[in-house]
């Protein structure tokens, strides 16, 4: 083993160890690198808008970004106003030997980074990026099967980065997409799904409008149905399920796929709605590591309750899906808002921007 | 009966100053926001780039003018890390960015003390029993007899002797304050305990003995002595800076000490009060703000540690008001006066001496307990 080998990562490792990470980070960021020591910086190479209100945004990450799998999500992390956001959103794209990725975001009313993505960021801007997760994965061998994938809204990224690698595999499974917008115009990648639809026969693309009142011929209208499916799908019994949109779509369509496709994998985009449970009132959290107690409405996500007393403590996605803000819980029931499941564990691990109180609790915080 | 130059209030008057006194801060941290978050990059930025521009210089220190240079940048880069950037960074003033580098918990500085050391004894101890007799380790940091109040003993006599010596090295013997190593001399702790908790501090001190006289000396191969002179130079000057800043903050003449009863029930307009009279400013230029960490503004600072400290020159426009209407002496006066009076105290209670009057005790309300006797 030549020196040359042995010379680099001594040379690095004295440097991190003497002049710290936070340093080396800080003069290549003045450099105009995105290289860090450990945190993933993509660059922004190119942006274009999907529909008037949807952006998608090239990135070019850094050499610390892992790879990801189609179907998997990210957290992002940009500056609004001094302030550092984070939120999480699915690759577009299929997997690249580029390295590039893709991402694709609509503007949600009031959210504070999805228009600071499709209104403010521009080519040449720095975004950083977590690690890449998700379980909704495509199996590696889906030659010969059926799948059925159902989108609503922004759902449609992880499918489309799904769509988008079996284009460059030919084809090989028998796809059929339903996509649930409000109106035409509402339809993300259209013309690169009928294109796609065109080349293969094995790919068949049902869009499902709530508001348009003329349809094209292969176009639906109004909300998953019994009739809608047993219509539109004969064959539902052989087809494995994947479904990516708000809470309410995917428990609507979980109902109708249930006891008859043979698999059923999803994905919510939203985070839980905060309805005012029944038991109202309060309930007294105690904060072991900072020896205070507070009191909290009951049935109101644990970290927004936090959040409204000035405690801050740490958070991410807000969605229940990064584990940002997962913190022991050592006492007490909480009810998962998600999945609606209570965790009753006196020990376990709570992530709280989509958990609350059923009563009083102790959080490790 | 006190000394102080204050109109002594009532309880209802101290709620009244409470409540204006948290208004103006609720005013000022509303407005928090991406102007901070550029303000302290800036100042970042100031700390990276005088630092780079120092320790480059000393390499070719073997001319003078590069060393004196050198030294000096490298020292300024040392001041702007432990006070405007450090300082306010640990206390939490710019975590609303959500941005590690800025993160009040996690920050680490360029000096002995570890940053977790100095969250517990400056963050939670010094602000919480500011100028609090037997409480604010910060007082004569346990070997100095600035107040009459603290009882003498024949070691004071050396007072000049430690000040200096502590003076010079600041960041080292403030880093065994954080120890509370006065504590195994009176025997509430034993040399195990001291030595258990003193691990991350000698561990600290050892990298940074290594990264400013081992390494970068090292660097420079055989003109490695003006680096290592260099690199010593620029601690020593940040130690006397910090030091002098530092000990005008509590020290002069004209600041009150606070009996122990203070803390018992303490109401916030009581809390703010007692902040106020055991703080004294500096008056100077924006500059000098900036270079003392504005703990120029050490009023402001123990009013509002969590505000962005740019913002106390403004804020204390605001308070000088308040204190006016409530007929409190606000203490500020330029450098060389302030500190000459901290030099005043620290010769003449070298020698015994009796205080004038008893610690304060602020009027808390009709259930007030009986006047202390002078006995500290």
């Amino acid at each position: 083993m030549s020196s040359q080998f042995t010379l680099k990562p001594f040379i690095s490792r004295t440097l991190r160890a003497v002049v710290g990470a936070e340093v080396i980070d800080f003069w290549a960021a003045e450099l105009g690198s995105t290289a860090r020591v450990e945190r993933t910086i993509a660059r922004v190479t190119a942006r274009w808008m999907e529909t008037p209100d949807t952006v998608t945004l090239v990135l070019k990450p850094n050499s610390n970004f892992p790879g990801f799998l189609a179907g998997q999500h990210v957290n992002l992390t940009v500056e609004v106003d001094g302030v550092r956001q984070t939120r999480s959103y699915s690759f577009s794209e299929a997997p690249s030997a580029t390295g590039l990725i893709a991402i694709t975001v609509k503007k949600v009313p009031n959210g504070r980074v999805s228009t600071h993505l499709v209104d403010k960021v521009q080519v040449g801007d720095e975004i950083e990026l977590g690690r890449p997760f998700g379980d909704m994965t495509l199996p590696v061998d889906v030659a010969g099967s059926k799948l059925l994938f159902l989108a609503a809204g922004s759902g449609i990224t992880p499918l489309m980065s799904f769509i988008r690698t079996l284009a460059q595999q030919g084809m090989p499974a028998d796809v059929t997409l339903m996509y649930y917008v409000r109106t035409r115009q509402d339809v993300i990648f259209a013309q690169e799904l009928a294109a796609l639809a065109e080349q293969f026969s094995g790919l068949r693309v049902l869009p499902v409008y709530e508001h348009e009142k003329e349809l094209a011929a292969g176009e639906l209208s109004g909300r998953p149905s019994r009739e809608q499916f047993d219509a539109a799908l004969p064959d539902l019994a052989e087809r494995a399920v994947y479904v990516c949109g708000p809470t309410g779509f995917m428990n609507a369509v979980r109902g109708l796929c249930e006891g008859i496709a043979p698999a059923f994998h999803a994905e919510a985009f939203t985070p839980p709605v905060f309805v005012p449970s029944i038991a109202t009132g309060t309930a007294r959290l105690t904060l072991s590591k900072s020896n205070r107690t507070v009191e909290v409405p009951v049935g109101m996500p644990l970290l927004d309750a936090l959040e409204a007393q000035g405690i801050k403590p740490k958070s991410g996605c807000r969605m229940g899906i990064c584990n940002t803000c997962a913190c022991g819980k050592s006492a007490g029931v909480t009810r998962n808002l998600m999945n609606n499941e209570v965790s009753v564990d006196a020990s376990s691990s709570v992530r709280i921007c989509v958990s609350a109180a059923v009563g009083d609790l102790t959080l490790d915080l | 009966m006190s000394q102080t130059k204050s109109r002594t209030l009532t309880a209802a008057e101290i709620e009244a100053f409470g409540a204006e006194v948290e208004a103006l801060k609720q005013k000022h941290l509303a407005d928090v926001g991406e102007k901070d978050a550029q303000y302290i990059r800036k100042i970042e930025k100031a700390v990276r780039y005088s630092e780079i521009a120092g320790r480059s210089l000393l390499m070719a220190g073997i001319f003078p003018p590069a060393f004196v240079a050198g030294t000096m940048l490298l020292g300024i880069s040392k001041i702007l890390d432990n006070m405007e950037l450090g300082h306010n960074v640990m206390h939490g003033q710019y975590d609303f960015m959500q941005d590690p580098r800025f993160d009040g918990q996690t920050f680490e500085w360029d000096t002995w003390c570890t940053a977790d050391n100095w969250r517990y004894s400056h963050n939670f101890m010094h602000h919480t029993y500011t100028n609090v007799l037997g409480k604010d380790h910060d007082i004569g940091y346990g070997v100095l007899r600035i107040f009459p109040e603290q009882k003498w003993e024949p070691r004071f006599l050396a007072n000049p002797v430690m000040a200096t010596l502590l003076a010079v090295f600041f960041e080292n013997l403030l880093a065994l304050q954080t120890l509370e190593t006065e504590k195994v001399f009176h025997g509430e702790k034993t040399w195990k305990e001291w030595f258990e908790q003193g691990k991350s501090t000698f561990r600290k001190g050892g990298r940074q003995m290594l990264k400013d006289y081992v390494f970068f000396p090292a660097l420079a191969g055989p003109l490695f002595l003006p680096v290592l002179a260099g690199n010593f130079g620029a601690n020593i000057m940040r130690n006397l800076w910090t030091f002098t800043i530092i000990f005008c903050g509590h020290f002069t003449e004209d600041s009150d000490v606070f009996a122990l009863e203070t803390l018992e029930n303490e109401t916030q307009g009581q809390w703010y009060l007692r902040q106020m009279r055991g703080s004294a400013n500096l008056t100077g230029g924006k500059l000098f703000h900036i270079m003392s960490g504005n703990l120029s503004h050490q009023i402001e600072h123990h009013l509002f540690p969590t505000v962005p400290a740019w913002r106390y020159a403004a804020m204390s426009e605001e308070m000088q008001v308040i204190a006016e209407k409530y007929g409190q002496y606000y203490n500020k006066a330029p450098l060389w006066k302030q500190f000459g009076t901290v030099v005043g105290r620290i010769l003449r209670h070298s020698l015994p001496s009796k205080p004038k009057a008893a610690p304060m005790l602020l009027d808390k309300g009709p259930v007030a307990p009986a006047p202390l006797p002078l006995a500290a």
